[in-house]
């Protein structure tokens, strides 16, 4: 149904969700990608991104709880599904035989 | 819990602007993330800084991956559920057959009806624009003035005006003339065949034609040159079918036909002309002089047509056109001071529907009626749709529950008005397929009925296509709105229990069978009134006799002078017929009652010098005139013999007064100047109306004497009429073997004047009849829906000891009020209507309070019947099933 490939953000979002487990939510993910890679993300990227991640079936969500930060208003956590482990699974396989590849990128 | 920042902004823009393109599935985390980064962002840059990445973080959220995940995309029809809405309007339509019969009914045939008024009007409309160059060709009218008041208009003019405007006014490319050779001669051809046989047959529509004529209207050419076909001097072109009547094939050119005044040489044959055009000729000869007397200069009997180059200004052409009028006839006019002509230039695709005058080629068609026609059509739509609306509103109050349940099960209101729109459009396409189909099957008995040649050529243009879907369409929408629209916006705690609908329902409904019921009115009024003006048209004293009138046509033919032995034959004839049981009077004149373009000169009294002027018909006649055709003398006496009357004349009695008599008696002895010399008055017949009761009594005069007589008129005593004939003609075939014989009764011919008339008459009649069934309709559904809700109220009255009539009295009372806004509304505008109609009738009825109330009472009458039927079976019911109506 899907390409069987993901864009890099896309891939990218992907991790984070599989990373932050019960705290994968939009806002989370998104400061999580600003502090530690250093980039500047928008919040409706990731949101869209999560969205067709959804789409895809890499990922399901369910709506957690509401705190006072944020006005009461629910999270909507997501998890990432046994495709989408496979699919990080492949990608992290196909990353490390290309880098491989590269004689200055030597893992040992 | 540091909330502080965010109660500041308790409802900031921005999230309101979220709100509106947001899907509603997803609005609550997103916003939850928002206000989060708002307060993370505003510890760490202040308010004003955290609110402007506030609102940029709203717009950034402004994007497909968002919007498109709003729920429109749930509005998309989805494929099966169309299915399902579709089998079950079947359901209920199949379920409610009469219900559904009776709104496809009226609807198909206002369609169908529409239909046919369309193409009838497209037909009228499209007269002689077949022509390439109609938009360039002309028609010059002449009318006539004498001490400044007007004479007559006239389609025909002088037969050297038109070259004379060739050569003075540099806009005109063309000319051409027209003259009607049967109009003192009856033209006979005989073709001789290869294998000796001889056939003629006699050719009233012939016309002798420049050799430019086929330059300005392209006639379809089958054989022959149009170019050269009229040049020489005894060339005639012929129509298709009369090549095919003469020799039964077309490739005639060459052959010689014997006609009037010798022989002369096919050069051409054209295709028929079609149906729609306002010429209608077989024949066309070459020009021939008919005037070369120069006297004859001044005799406008010829039709001019004029071609003007592409592009000139007719308004420029037409002023100039008065001067030169001037100058041209100055010279003739001379002697008559007081007289002067004018030109115009009638527009040839103008010709059909707006041109009456003198001299017509023949009778034409009348925009009024088209326009009014297509009114009435319109309006027959009108009363449908309403009806429609009305129908639907009625039957879907018993689904409240229905939208109930549904909503109940999940559906939404959107799915629920697909579902009702889904029927009423059913209902609609099945309305206009029938009407379409009502159409093409009808339309052959249409056209007979009202002498008509229409085609279902519309159907063939892509406009047609368009407007009838949108208008199937459009009824569905407007029919379908209420259930549809208001039905669905029902809660369902309301639908299932069933509470009733509100009042403002009930009065709207009012509103509309009021509306339906005021056209309905004015249709009626308006049919009843052109029936009585019709009936009184024909029935009404026309001062002669009109009914069992043979008239033959005896018109010398080829090779017939009407010298002195084709008179006496006539004259046996006539003493023959006298004889014989069958015929009561006999007469021999130029004319009879009932022909309109009839000739008229200017006559004034003798021995004065013009002042009193009159335009006079004059005719021919014998001194069995008076006797044939049932006329009075209201002074002096007839002539005694046809013979030896070269002084005396006979007028009628407008003449005497329109010459200043005060009285009939005055007149006798006075003499009259006319052109053939003075003549002194012996009697004067009491008026007619030579021309139908269109036009107002205008002054006539009769003379004996020799020249051209046309018709041998017949006053049959009562008997069998085939008989009758087939001895006439016995008599006429042992004087005159080879000419043929030709007859027509007058009745007949008088009333083929009215038949536009009565075109109209019996059109708007069946209009109104279809309307007002449909109005009748409306009614009965709108009762249905208000007995329908009384009927715990009619349950309870009837325990409490009403009787049937009290009840069902009390519910008629309901319904006076729309009739009498109806009649109130009704009854000034088909007043207005109707004077206007009546004002192009010289003899009309007059407009009496009976003519409005007639109509009234018949729609009284009709209403009253449909509510009481429907009242009396619901108070007839026993209350216990009343009430139990929970």
């Amino acid at each position: 149904m899907a390409k069987e490939y993901l864009g890099e953000f896309e891939e990218l979002v992907l991790t984070m969700v599989a990373a932050l487990q019960e705290d994968a939510y939009g806002a989370a993910i998104s400061e999580e990608i600003e502090t530690r890679l250093k980039r500047e993300v928008n919040l409706s990227a990731v949101h869209v991104t999560l969205y067709r991640l959804e789409d895809k079936g890499y990922i399901k969500s369910s709506m957690g709880g509401g705190t006072n930060e944020r006005g009461g208003r629910r999270k909507r956590i997501f998890t990432i599904t046994s495709a989408g482990m496979a699919m990080l699974r492949a990608l992290k396989e196909s990353r490390i035989e290309l880098w491989k590849l590269v004689p200055q990128l030597k893992m040992f | 819990m540091n909330n502080h920042n965010y109660d500041k902004i308790q409802t900031p823009r921005s999230l309101r602007l979220l709100k509106w393109f947001c899907p509603p599935h997803l609005y609550e985390e997103i916003e939850g993330d928002l206000i989060q980064k708002f307060n993370r962002e505003a510890r760490a840059f202040g308010d004003n800084k955290a609110k402007r990445r506030l609102l940029w973080n709203v717009i950034r959220f402004f994007r497909p991956g968002i919007l498109l995940r709003n729920k429109f995309s749930n509005h998309q029809i989805h494929s099966s559920m169309l299915k399902n809405h579709f089998q079950f309007s079947l359901r209920m339509l199949s379920r409610n057959k009469a219900f559904a019969m009776v709104s496809v009914f009226g609807l198909s045939i206002s369609i169908a009806a529409c239909i046919l008024v369309a193409e009838y009007a497209r037909f009228e409309l499209s007269y002689d624009k077949f022509f390439p160059k109609h938009k360039d060709i002309y028609r010059l009218q002449h009318n006539r003035f004498v001490n400044g008041e007007l004479l007559y208009k006239k389609a025909m003019s002088f037969p050297e005006v038109a070259m004379a405007l060739k050569e003075y006014f540099p806009e005109v490319e063309q000319v051409a003339r027209l003259f009607p050779v049967s109009l003192n001669i009856e033209p006979v051809f005989t073709a001789t065949l290869k294998s000796g046989e001889k056939k003629s047959f006699s050719e009233p529509n012939s016309y002798s034609a420049d050799s430019t004529f086929c330059k300005i209207f392209d006639l379809d050419f089958i054989y022959g040159n149009p170019a050269s076909a009229l040049r020489g001097s005894n060339d005639i072109i012929i129509s298709r079918s009369t090549a095919l009547r003469y020799f039964g094939r077309l490739d005639v050119v060459g052959e010689v036909l014997k006609g009037t005044g010798g022989d002369v040489t096919i050069s051409g044959v054209f295709n028929d002309l079609p149906a729609n055009s306002h010429l209608k000729f077989d024949i066309l000869v070459s020009w021939w002089n008919v005037y070369e007397d120069r006297h004859r200069f001044t005799w406008d009997g010829f039709y001019n047509f004029i071609q003007l180059k592409e592009g000139s200004d007719v308004q420029q052409v037409s002023q100039r056109l008065q001067t030169f009028a001037q100058s041209y006839m100055g010279e003739y006019y001379k002697g008559q001071p007081n007289t002067y002509s004018q030109f115009q230039l009638q527009p040839l695709e103008g010709i059909h529907l707006d041109s009456h005058l003198d001299g017509e080629m023949r009778a034409n068609g009348n925009r009024n009626i088209v326009n009014t026609l297509l009114i009435v059509a319109a309006f027959m739509i009108v009363i449908a749709i309403i009806n429609q609306v009305n129908l639907n509103t009625s039957r879907s109050l018993a689904r409240i529950k229905e939208v109930g349940v549904r909503k109940t099960i999940g559906s939404t209101k959107t799915q629920l008005s697909m579902q009702f729109l889904m029927e009423s459009l059913l209902l609609s396409f099945t309305a206009a397929s029938i009407g379409l189909l009502l159409a093409w099957v009808f339309h052959p008995w249409f056209n007979t009925l009202f002498d008509l040649h229409i085609s279902l050529v519309l159907i063939d243009q892509p406009i047609f296509w368009v407007v009838m879907i949108t208008l199937v369409v459009a009824v569905a929408i407007i029919s379908g709105f209420y259930p549809a629209f208001m039905l669905t916006r029902f809660k369902v705690y309301e639908a299932l229990k069933g509470l009733s609908v509100g009042e403002r329902k009930s009065r709207f409904q009012k509103v509309l069978v009021t509306t339906q019921f005021t056209i309905s009115l004015v249709l009626i009024i308006a049919t009843y009134t052109l029936f009585k003006q019709i009936t009184f048209m024909k029935s009404n004293d026309l001062g002669f006799g009109i009914e069992q009138k043979l008239v033959v046509k005896i018109l010398p033919g080829i090779g017939e002078e009407s010298d002195t032995l084709f008179n006496h034959k006539v004259m046996a004839i006539k003493s023959e017929l006298l004889t014989n049981s069958l015929c009561k009077a006999s007469t021999i004149s130029s004319s009879i009652p009932g022909r309109k373009n009839e000739w008229r000169g200017s006559t004034r009294l003798a021995g004065t010098n013009g002042d009193v002027v009159i335009r006079a018909g004059l005719e021919r006649v014998d001194e069995d005139f008076l006797d044939a055709f049932d006329l009075t003398l209201v002074a002096g006496r007839n002539y005694a013999s046809s013979q030896n009357n070269g002084n005396s004349i006979i007028v009628n009695e407008e003449a005497t007064k329109q010459l200043g008599f005060h009285s009939p008696q005055e007149a006798i002895g006075k003499k009259v100047a006319i052109m053939m010399g003075d003549r002194e008055i012996i009697g004067v017949v009491k008026s007619f109306h030579i021309a139908g009761l269109q036009e107002a009594v205008s002054p006539s005069m009769f003379i004996t004497g020799a020249g051209y007589m046309k018709f041998l008129t017949i006053s049959l005593t009562v008997g069998n009429i085939p008989d009758q004939i087939s001895q006439v003609e016995k008599i006429w075939k042992t004087h005159f073997p080879d000419k043929p014989f030709q007859y027509f009764f007058l009745d007949e011919f008088f009333n083929r004047q009215y038949q536009a008339d009565v075109l109209m008459g019996k059109s708007i009649g069946m209009f109104s009849g279809i309307a007002i069934m449909i109005a009748c309709l409306g009614l009965f559904s709108l009762s249905v829906y208000t007995i329908h809700k009384k009927t715990k109220e009619i349950g309870i009255k009837k325990i409490l000891g009403a009787s049937v009539a009290g009840i069902t009295s009390e519910l008629c009372g309901n319904f006076m009020i729309p009739l009498t806004l109806s009649a109130l509304v009704g009854i000034p505008v088909s007043y207005y209507l109707v004077t206007w109609w009546l004002a192009q009738y010289a003899y009309r009825i007059d407009i009496t309070f009976f003519l409005f109330l007639m109509p009234l009472c018949l729609l009284l009458a009709i209403g009253l019947t449909t509510i009481i039927f429907q009242s009396v079976k619901a108070a007839g019911k026993n209350p216990v099933e009343s009430l139990r109506y929970e």
